[in-house]
């Protein structure tokens, strides 16, 4: 038993081990972020918890390490309900917290925090590699993917609610990446994403126009599927077309702000573009080798906001410069390759799909994370996995990583 | 990294291969675009960001340089630049609101009533009014919700005396008239500048790295005034315009061998500061006399005995009629100027080519900026011989039809007391660098020699003996000789005389054999007798008085004791004055100052005791102090809070006697 779990410890110790290094990176970049020349910075100290939660992941991932994948195959169903209870009880007691005051994230037990939403994206990614395991071959229409878009639009609705929009669009990266790793037709999956698509194009009539065109003739020279289904995505592109402008007033101002204010920073330099700003001019006057440890001015005399959390990545690039943020974008890209050789090594459906979905997720984390602090996203408030601070979510993080740790050690010793 | 195939049915995993390429693009896409980015940002654009973070917080912070000060010639300050601090409390901030009110009551000197009140208000900040020293600051010391914020001021220790010379300064440091305006590049210094760092609140902080220019202070510069003579020159003036009913008056006093100015003062009705004796140019009326005397001697177109017909007070000549106040018959040109015969001048002008009369008027500076250090001096106004009519020059003559400063008279005189050269009258003695280095020094300006030193002579022992005999005489000073002019010239309004207004002005030097004071006097229109004899001559003795009582160190007090020779008969000393003839102008005399100087150094009382001074105003003080005898130092601002020595000491005249007020 003993020498069983040793050889199971770890099924992929590089990985882990940069998972590991990235971390403690992370809990030093925090560090960081609390190193203000400015009185009583929210930042100061977090790292001791940060560390503390590092700490808690480390003693907890052996015994997680020691859980058969298929007991978390059985474990899905009651995981992903009680998830959903989590998001519904954030809605009800729910509080904000530091930087996103106003969005109802957090369950307070005692004292700590956790985040519902965070443990739901776990929740939903082992819901839905176990429905996807069960698919013998590649769905054939649109209605045959009713029940991995039903497992996954229930939990983002609650999440949209809090309102937490950049989490919400994590769990349709999770449910894109997993339906396209589990054989569903790229046309397919544009086909689903397509009023989403259309939605975004409705700013210009002439481009929506132009869109709904292209579809129409997609679907009548090159698509093979149901008349029904060509009429339900039309009609699914024309009410999307149709409710765009209600959509966009019904946004709230600071929503419809960061997505004007990407489109151009200087609208509202001193409000909503403040921050994409701030985060430019960081990373910008970091240059090649940066400023050093602890010696980003930006950071230090407080220009640079959420430096401990969603712009942790600016602070990266103002103190490390260019070296580090691709030595971290490379870290990332590591964990990617690792993730996704996991789930292709993998013979068994669900443990290959719970590494990708792990990919899907973090992949959007990374990309939304760094993508909005170069300024090439929009600003949505969404944390870098491993790095930003955030207890429960590394804690969750590095428990997952622990799970793919179990399936790469039990593909390993079945091949 | 052999690739499995699924163990429950091949399906979904079948197209692996084609996945892992999509996906494996994807995420190259993805990071390429957003390494892209950050080499764009951290590489291509790097020097802009930087700069672009530099500016967020780097602050440039002038540093204000201290302004020079303005001393006299004596090195007693007249303004200042002080820091000075105005204190702010946040009562929401304070960390023991009773023991903060104690304590700035007791360091700033405000009642504790109203400091309680304040610290318990519920307003988040409080402006305590007034400005406070930075001893004051520091006996606050720095306490939590009290702010400081330093500023430089301009203050005055010797209060209102000279302001009119000094000009001002506005609240923003803009120089407003005066030696403040006209010397402003070199009082103002350079402004130096820190770099501070700033954070995201706005708070600064100095950083080490960062470069720091220190501020140059500005130049001081020195004054040929005598804040003394200033004093008294002030004290007589305001006595008679207040005595006198005038709307205003002029009082200047120099030094006729080096054409420094020792004392300034204009007064206006308002409270106007401006230095009207060098903006404001009148009529002289008959001061301009000597002038055409003098003209007349240099050019051998007449002598001092030389006589006209002054036709008995009324002469007509041609469309013009000219009167005397008192009918004379011969007069000679002495006794032209002794009894300022209007007929009998014009007779003599008419001796005078119209060239000849301009060009003497020019020589003496009529017409022509004197160069004095000030923004708005006038030039006065003399017109050239073609723009004459018939009736100019006799006009002239008498000091009519062209207008002059106060100024240009005192230096007009002063040439004649100084041997017939004309000085170009200043009030810039030296220019000190901060670090009291002597930058630039004025050594006296000769401009002219207008008149040979003979003729300077005699013309002093004629306008000696108007002082004695003639119009002049309430000037006229005991033991001393003046030499000296009255003048009474109608006023000007709106380009026509007005009925009634008249100028009352004397121009004269003492003593009269030696002179070292040069000294103009006029007063606009004084009420009731508005001869020159009547009003301005007894102001010149009040300060010629004043000025030897002081013991002034700018006189040679030697000299003047040994000058005491006065020639031909004086009156016996009365008791009262104004005495004598109504309103004739010509013969006054007054009683004699007890204190006066008679006959050696000796007889000067060996010592006098401080008058008990404190309490009162420091200009008061001052002035108590000039009369008995004292020369004094005023430190701070206020009333008197302690002389140094103490009251009752005896000293002899001439000591110095500190007075200090609260503040500084």
């Amino acid at each position: 038993m003993l020498k069983r779990t040793r050889h199971l410890a770890l099924g992929d110790p590089i990985l882990f081990g940069v998972v590991i290094t990235l971390t403690g990176f992370g809990i030093a970049m925090v560090y960081s972020a609390g190193v203000l020349d400015v009185p009583s910075s929210i930042a100061a100290g977090l790292w001791r918890q940060q560390l503390l939660w590092f700490v808690l992941a480390m003693l907890v991932t052996p015994f997680v390490l020691r859980v058969p994948v298929v007991w978390l195959e059985w474990a899905a169903q009651p995981i992903y309900a009680i998830c959903l209870v989590l998001l519904v009880l954030a809605l009800v007691i729910g509080t904000g917290a530091g930087t996103a005051e106003s969005v109802q994230g957090w369950i307070v037990l005692g004292p700590v925090r956790i985040q519902p939403a965070e443990i739901a994206k776990v929740g939903v990614i082992l819901m839905l590699a176990r429905i996807l395991g069960t698919w013998r071959e590649p769905p054939k229409s649109l209605w045959a993917l009713w029940k991995p878009v039903g497992v996954v639009i229930v939990p983002m609705g609650l999440v949209m609610l809090q309102p937490d929009l950049g989490t919400a669009l994590v769990f349709t990266s999770i449910l894109i990446a997993m339906l396209f790793w589990a054989g569903t037709p790229l046309w397919t999956l544009f086909f689903l994403a397509s009023p989403a698509i259309g939605l975004f194009l409705s700013i210009s009539v002439w481009l929506w126009g132009a869109y709904f065109v292209f579809l129409v003739l997609l679907l009548t020279f090159a698509y093979k599927g149901k008349t029904s289904e060509a009429a339900a995505i039309l009609m699914a592109n024309v009410v999307a077309g149709t409710i765009a402008l209600p959509l966009w007033n019904s946004l709230e101002p600071y929503q419809r702000n960061r997505f004007l204010v990407f489109l151009d920073p200087s609208l509202d330099p001193r409000g909503a573009g403040y921050n994409l700003i701030q985060s430019r001019v960081a990373i910008g006057s970091g240059g090649w080798f940066g400023k050093g440890f602890l010696d980003g001015t930006q950071k230090r005399l407080a220009f640079l906001p959420e430096q401990h959390t969603d712009f942790i990545f600016a602070v990266i690039g103002e103190e490390f410069g260019f070296l580090g943020v691709t030595a971290v974008l490379v870290a990332f890209g590591y964990i990617f390759w690792r993730l996704v050789q996991v789930a292709d090594d993998t013979a068994d459906p669900f443990s290959s799909l719970v590494p990708f979905g792990l990919f899907g997720s973090w992949f959007a984390h990374v990309i939304v994370n760094t993508g909005m602090t170069v300024g090439v996203m929009p600003i949505t408030g969404i944390p870098l996995p491993f790095l930003s601070y955030g207890g429960s979510f590394l804690l969750v993080n590095l428990l997952a990583m622990a799970i793919v740790e179990r399936i790469a050690a039990e593909s390993r010793g079945r091949a | 990294m052999s690739r499995a195939t699924g163990k429950r049915g091949g399906g979904w995993s079948s197209a692996r291969t084609v996945r892992r390429g999509v996906v494996a693009s994807g995420f190259l896409l993805a990071g390429t675009v957003i390494a892209a980015k950050a080499a764009m940002l951290q590489i291509v654009q790097h020097e802009r960001w930087s700069a672009a973070a530099e500016e967020q917080h780097r602050e440039r912070v002038e540093l204000p340089a201290r302004r020079g000060g303005i001393y006299d010639r004596n090195g007693v300050a007249l303004a200042l630049s002080e820091e000075m601090f105005r204190v702010s409390l946040a009562p929401q901030e304070l960390r023991d609101p009773g023991a903060v009110a104690e304590r700035i009551a007791a360091g700033l000197g405000r009642p504790p009533s109203e400091m309680q009140d304040i610290v318990e208000s519920s307003d988040r900040w409080v402006v305590l009014p007034g400005r406070y020293t930075s001893d004051q600051r520091r006996e606050v010391g720095n306490l939590r919700g009290v702010y400081f914020e330093s500023q430089l001021e301009r203050f005055y220790p010797q209060g209102d005396a000279g302001r009119e010379v000094i000009g001002a300064l506005a609240r923003d440091g803009r120089a407003l008239g005066g030696i403040e305006q006209e010397l402003d590049e070199v009082l103002r210094g350079q402004p130096g500048y820190s770099v501070l760092r700033r954070d995201a609140g706005g708070r600064m902080r100095p950083t080490m790295s960062l470069p720091v220019v220190p501020p140059t202070e500005g130049a001081s510069v020195y004054l040929t005034i005598d804040s003394d003579l200033q004093e008294i020159a002030d004290a007589s003036l305001s006595q008679a315009i207040r005595e006198t009913g005038s709307s205003g008056g002029d009082l200047l006093i120099g030094d006729p061998d080096t054409g420094e100015v020792l004392a300034a003062v204009s007064r206006r009705s308002g409270r106007s500061r401006s230095l009207a004796a060098i903006t404001a140019p009148y009529e002289p009326g008959s001061t301009i006399k000597p002038f055409v005397a003098a003209a007349l001697l240099t050019e051998g177109r007449a002598t001092l005995s030389d006589s006209v017909y002054a036709e008995q007070g009324f002469w007509r000549d041609g469309s013009r009629a000219f009167r005397d106040t008192s009918p004379h018959g011969w007069l000679s040109l002495r006794s032209t100027i002794e009894v300022s015969s209007n007929i009998a001048i014009a007779k003599f002008a008419k001796r005078l080519s119209a060239g000849q009369q301009y060009a003497y008027l020019r020589d003496f500076g009529f017409g022509t900026l004197t160069g004095i250090a000030h923004p708005a001096e006038s030039s006065g106004l003399l017109r050239r011989p073609r723009e004459w009519s018939k009736l100019s020059s006799g006009s002239l003559a008498m000091g009519y039809e062209l207008l002059v400063t106060p100024l240009q008279m005192l230096a007009a005189y002063g040439a004649l007391a100084n041997g017939g050269v004309l000085m170009e009258p200043t009030f810039i003695r030296e220019v000190r660098g901060p670090d009291g280095r002597s930058l630039a020094r004025r050594e006296p300006v000769q401009l002219r020699r207008v008149v040979s030193e003979e003729v300077a002579r005699s013309l002093t022992d004629v306008l000696a003996a108007t002082v004695n005999d003639g119009t002049a005489t309430q000037a006229s000073l005991g033991d001393f000789a003046v030499a000296g002019k009255t003048g009474t010239s109608r006023r000007v309004v709106d380009g026509g005389y007005r009925g009634g207004g008249y100028t009352s002005t004397f121009a004269g030097y003492f003593p009269a054999e030696d002179p070292q004071i040069v000294l103009f006097v006029k007063l606009d229109e004084p009420q009731g007798e508005y001869y020159g004899g009547v009003t301005a001559a007894p102001v010149t003795r009040e300060t010629l008085r004043g000025i030897l009582a002081a013991r002034t160190p700018g006189i040679d007090r030697r000299t003047l004791l040994t000058a005491r020779i006065v020639e031909g008969p004086r009156s016996s000393p009365l008791t009262a004055w104004p005495s004598g003839h109504g309103d004739r102008d010509d013969t006054y005399v007054f009683e004699l100052s007890p204190g006066l100087p008679r006959a050696s150094a000796e007889e000067i009382p060996t010592s006098i005791a401080v008058p008990a001074v404190v309490g009162q105003e420091l200009r008061e003080a001052a002035r108590q102090l000039h009369d008995s005898g004292f020369k004094v130092r005023v430190e701070g601002r206020g009333r008197v809070t302690a002389s140094v020595p103490p009251a009752g000491s005896l000293l002899e005249p001439g000591v110095l006697v500190t007075i200090r007020g609260g503040g500084a």
